[in-house]
This record gives C-alpha cells, sequence and structure tokens, in this order.
C-alpha cells in the first residue's frame, strides 16, 4: 500500500468530537443487535436481567 | 428456541434462565470468547470506513465522526458485557463509558491529524484504525470491576491470558492479591496497550477468612484454570505442523543451540501431544496449573527413547517451544479415551479441557524423523519429577473444601484431614482386599517448581499412560 498524501481540510473543534462520548444512550447501542443480531446469544447476553 | 440470561451479583456471572442450557452458568472464556466475535465484528464496520477514507469516498472529519460513533456504541455494548446487561447500568455507569470514550477519542483526533498531514501509509491507517477496536477489551474489564466493586468485592489481581505478555503485565500479575482498584485495566500502562488480552479477577477478603471453614460448601478448587497465570490459549488452536522451522521457530531452535547457528535446513521441528487434564491408565489427572508448569520445566530438555534416563545416546531431539490450549468443553473421543469416561466429564466440567502441546526439532535426515514418519514411533510420554507424596491432591476434600487439599494435609494441630487413600495402581493392589481402605475415586497431581519439580524429558514409548499423547496426526486432530 502506499503512502496516503496529505490533506487540506479542516478538523471540526475538538470539543464537538468529545461531546459524542457524553451522548450514550444505551437502547440505541443494545438495539443494533436484536435488529440485525450477528452474533449468537450476544444480544440476549446484554438484555440480561438481574437474578433475585 | 432463543435463550435468556440472568446476571447473578453474587457469582457475577450470566446464568441462563430460558432456552438450551437452562440453570447452567456462562463461564469466563465464553463471554471473553463473545467479547472477541464482537470486536471482529467491530473490527469490520471500521474498517468499511476507513476504506472509504482510504478510496476518498468520505472526508477525514466525516469518516473521524463516523467512527468516533461507531466507538461510542460498540464500547457501550463491551461495559454492558463486562458488568452484567444494560438493565443493570444507570447513570453512574453511562458517566464511566463518557470518560472511558473521551481518552479515546483524544488518541483519534491525534490520528485524523496524522492521517491530514500525510504521515501514515495506507497500511498504517487501518493498522491503526484496528487498535481503537483492541480497546475493547479494556472497556469489558473496566465494566467487570465497576459491577464487582458494587457487589462488595475488594481484592483484585491481574492474570495474564497472552502467549506473550509484556513485562508491564508480568510485573502487574506478580504484585499477586490487592485492594481492588489498585491496578491498571488490562490495555492500560503496559506496552501491549490495545491488545493486551490480561484480565482481573475479584474477590472479597472477608470470604478467603472463612473460606477453611466452609465445610458443607463447594466452591471449586485451585486446580481452577482461572486461579492462577500461564501462557494460555482459549481461542481456535493453531499448532505449527511439522516441517523445516518458520523464522520464529528458528529463533527458538537457536536459543538452545550452543554455536547458535542452526538454519532452517538443518532441523525439523514435529509438534507432539504430550499430555492433557483428563484421567490416565493410572488413575490420576493432572491439574492445569501443573501442565502450564510442565511446559515450562520442559523448555530445553532432551526427546529421548523410552525413559532411559541413564543413557544420554538415547536422546534425539530437544524441545524449544510449548503451547498449553485451553477450553472449557472437551470432544467426545477424547473424554472417551484415558479410562473412566465419568470421570472425565466431572473434570471437563469442572476444570475445562487443557492440553499441552510439545514442540521438538530433530536433526534432518535423521533415522528418528523416518520412524516418525512411517509410524514406528507414534506415542509419547512426559519424564518429570514431582514433588513425591505432597503432589497428590485429592479430588474429594478439595472439592469440599474449596481448595487443592493434599491426600496428607493436616490441620494445625497435626491432625490429617483427608480420609481417603490414593488409588495408584499398586496401592489398589496392595489394598485390594482391605475393608478398611477408603480410595478416592481417582487423584490430581501438581508440578510446582517451589516444591522441587524438575522437568527431564519427553519420550517415545510404546504404551503411554496417557492414550492421546504421541505426534499429531490427521485422524487426532479433533482432540486438540
Amino acid at each position: 500500500m502506499e503512502q496516503f498524501e496529505p490533506i487540506f481540510e479542516t478538523l471540526p473543534p475538538l470539543a464537538k468530537l468529545l461531546s459524542i462520548a457524553d451522548d450514550i444512550d444505551l437502547e440505541r447501542a443494545a438495539s443494533k443487535w436484536r435488529n440485525n443480531p450477528p452474533l449468537e446469544g450476544f444480544e440476549a447476553i446484554l438484555d440480561a436481567v438481574e437474578a433475585g | 428456541m432463543s435463550r435468556e440470561f440472568e446476571f447473578d451479583p453474587l457469582s457475577q456471572r450470566y446464568r441462563v434462565i430460558n432456552g438450551p442450557g437452562k440453570g447452567q452458568y456462562i463461564s469466563y472464556d465464553a463471554i471473553a470468547n463473545l467479547t472477541e466475535q464482537y470486536i471482529e465484528q467491530s473490527k469490520i464496520e471500521i474498517d468499511s470506513l476507513t476504506n472509504q477514507l482510504l478510496n476518498r469516498q468520505i472526508k477525514v472529519s466525516d469518516w473521524e465522526r463516523l467512527t468516533a460513533k461507531q466507538l461510542r456504541d460498540a464500547h457501550t455494548n463491551a461495559y454492558a458485557l463486562g458488568f452484567g446487561g444494560i438493565g443493570r447500568m444507570g447513570e453512574r455507569e453511562k458517566s464511566d463509558i463518557s470518560d472511558r470514550i473521551r481518552t479515546e477519542l483524544q488518541y483519534l483526533r491525534g490520528f485524523s491529524e496524522d492521517i491530514l498531514n500525510g504521515k501514515l501509509s495506507e497500511a498504517q491507517i487501518l493498522d491503526r484504525a484496528s487498535l481503537y477496536v483492541d480497546a475493547l477489551h479494556g472497556t469489558r474489564e473496566r465494566g467487570t470491576e465497576s459491577a464487582h466493586y458494587l457487589s462488595g468485592f475488594d481484592e483484585e489481581r491481574r492474570l495474564r491470558n497472552a502467549v506473550e505478555s509484556c513485562q508491564d503485565c508480568i510485573d502487574y500479575a506478580a504484585y499477586g492479591w490487592v485492594s481492588i482498584g489498585s491496578l491498571p485495566w488490562p490495555g492500560s500502562d503496559c506496552q501491549c496497550r490495545s491488545r493486551c488480552r490480561c484480565h482481573k479477577e475479584f474477590r472479597k477478603s472477608s470470604d478467603q477468612q472463612n473460606s477453611f471453614d466452609l465445610l458443607t460448601q463447594s466452591n471449586g478448587w485451585i486446580s481452577n484454570p482461572m486461579e492462577t497465570t500461564f501462557k494460555m490459549q482459549t481461542q481456535s488452536p493453531i499448532v505449527n505442523p511439522a516441517g523445516n522451522p518458520t523464522p520464529e521457530q528458528l529463533a527458538k531452535i537457536n536459543r538452545y543451540s550452543s554455536l547458535g547457528d542452526i538454519t532452517a535446513d538443518d532441523v525439523v521441528t514435529v509438534p507432539f501431544y504430550a499430555s492433557n487434564n483428563l484421567l490416565w491408565h493410572s488413575n490420576g489427572a493432572w491439574t492445569v496449573p501443573a501442565l502450564s508448569n510442565m511446559g515450562e520445566l520442559l523448555m530445553g530438555r532432551q526427546f529421548i527413547m523410552n525413559h532411559d534416563w541413564h543413557d544420554i545416546s538415547k536422546s534425539h531431539g530437544k524441545i524449544y517451544d510449548y503451547q498449553l490450549l485451553y477450553s472449557v468443553e472437551a470432544p467426545q473421543s477424547a473424554i472417551d479415551q484415558a479410562g473412566d469416561k465419568e470421570i472425565n466429564q466431572y473434570i471437563v466440567q469442572r476444570n475445562g479441557y487443557a492440553r499441552l502441546i510439545l514442540h521438538v526439532y530433530f536433526e534432518s535426515g535423521s533415522k528418528i524423523l523416518q520412524d516418525i514418519r512411517f509410524g514406528r514411533i507414534d506415542s509419547v510420554s512426559t519424564g518429570v519429577l514431582t514433588a513425591g507424596n505432597d503432589s497428590f491432591i485429592c479430588p474429594i476434600c478439595s472439592e469440599r473444601f474449596g481448595k487443592d487439599i493434599r491426600f496428607n494435609e493436616r490441620d494445625d494441630n497435626g491432625k490429617s484431614i483427608c480420609p481417603h487413600d490414593i488409588p495408584t495402581p499398586f496401592m489398589l493392589w496392595l489394598f485390594e482386599d482391605d475393608t478398611e481402605a477408603n480410595f478416592a475415586p481417582f487423584y490430581y497431581r501438581t508440578l510446582n517448581k517451589s516444591e522441587g519439580a524438575h522437568g527431564i524429558e519427553l519420550s517415545a514409548v510404546l504404551a503411554p499412560d496417557l492414550p492421546l499423547a504421541g505426534t499429531i496426526t490427521p485422524n487426532k486432530m479433533d482432540v486438540l
């Protein structure tokens, strides 16, 4: 593979990138696996209920 | 029928509550394997995004944003897997995940800037992108630690799983049990970084003070493979076949050469299925840690004939590498061999299935290679010196006390703890008619260097004590 040439592009402020980390949505993350589970058992494990 | 799970905070394990395997606990290895699969899936998604970038289909800023979102959701799921499911998580855990992802995104920004500045090749970009996905191991570990802390676990230790650990990880494992939160998370503060495969184990200090008094509680004993540190492969076993050595193998071979000038054409390396933790013909079984120690102790030792320790002319090759393969289940063909099927099933259910592969090199063109090739030599047996009577472990008392109990174990008052006799063939023959004899159904053997154990040799034999021990032929691939 070859060297990737320099690109003249401006990135958004770092704060904007880091704000993605604050947008944690448990349901959204897990729903990816519920709707189209590529791993048998994974979505069921995520949906585990607490014993007792 | 799909399975449903519950998470038991007391044992910190998942359990099947509906569907196949109802009532069974899910092993640590099963969750670790699920994480590996999830990481591979996530890599495909990140690779897809990165390839779009390399093909100039998306801008770096778009790639960065989309990658960040993929990582955010993947880290959230990995944390949930370690924590016990999303249903148990709240604001505290979300905040914990955010902290973790924020750090990753700061690294990602540095990566984006390196791409923009043309500092990286396409191959380097693809490789570095995959590192961000490897960091999911650490996030699952973080979720696991958090769940243990909230359930009152107050001590932790680091265990190594990788075939080759960095010095930092070796040092962390050497600390042993310390207060929870004292040791870095796997993947941080070590040279392996995101490719670290260590994990933490947790316990309650209060349990340790009382554990020996829990006479009626079955805790699982110290033969549990996760209770020790050793080089262990839990993924699909990859055993290099017989042939001239690869450059990596040759480097290991030359560590044992006094001249250090052995070339790939000089030698042929042969892997042997040397041992496992199932029953021998003589009623014994190695503990899993014993097999690991055996691998270490046999490094650099000779391949000889018939356990003849008094004749150096019987030496034909040298052991230069080993692998300890481990899985939670064993193929039926392995369980069916070596004596009592029910005992083998019990051992696997309790301790998993471990097998020791020893790699031996022989001089090219030597007669023994023809003997191996044509099957005149196919069975092997390991030769070691154990710690004698101290190395015999009673399976019944170990189960009862929740730790390794030797047949000759005594309490603080000098009173014998174990009422059982060791069922070696000689003892069984000697006391066959003794009505007071109380033989255990089998015995475990330990092998600890600190107790004086030594590795001596691997022998070609006609009748091995362990039926599966021998060359790895196509008809035996299923037992690997």
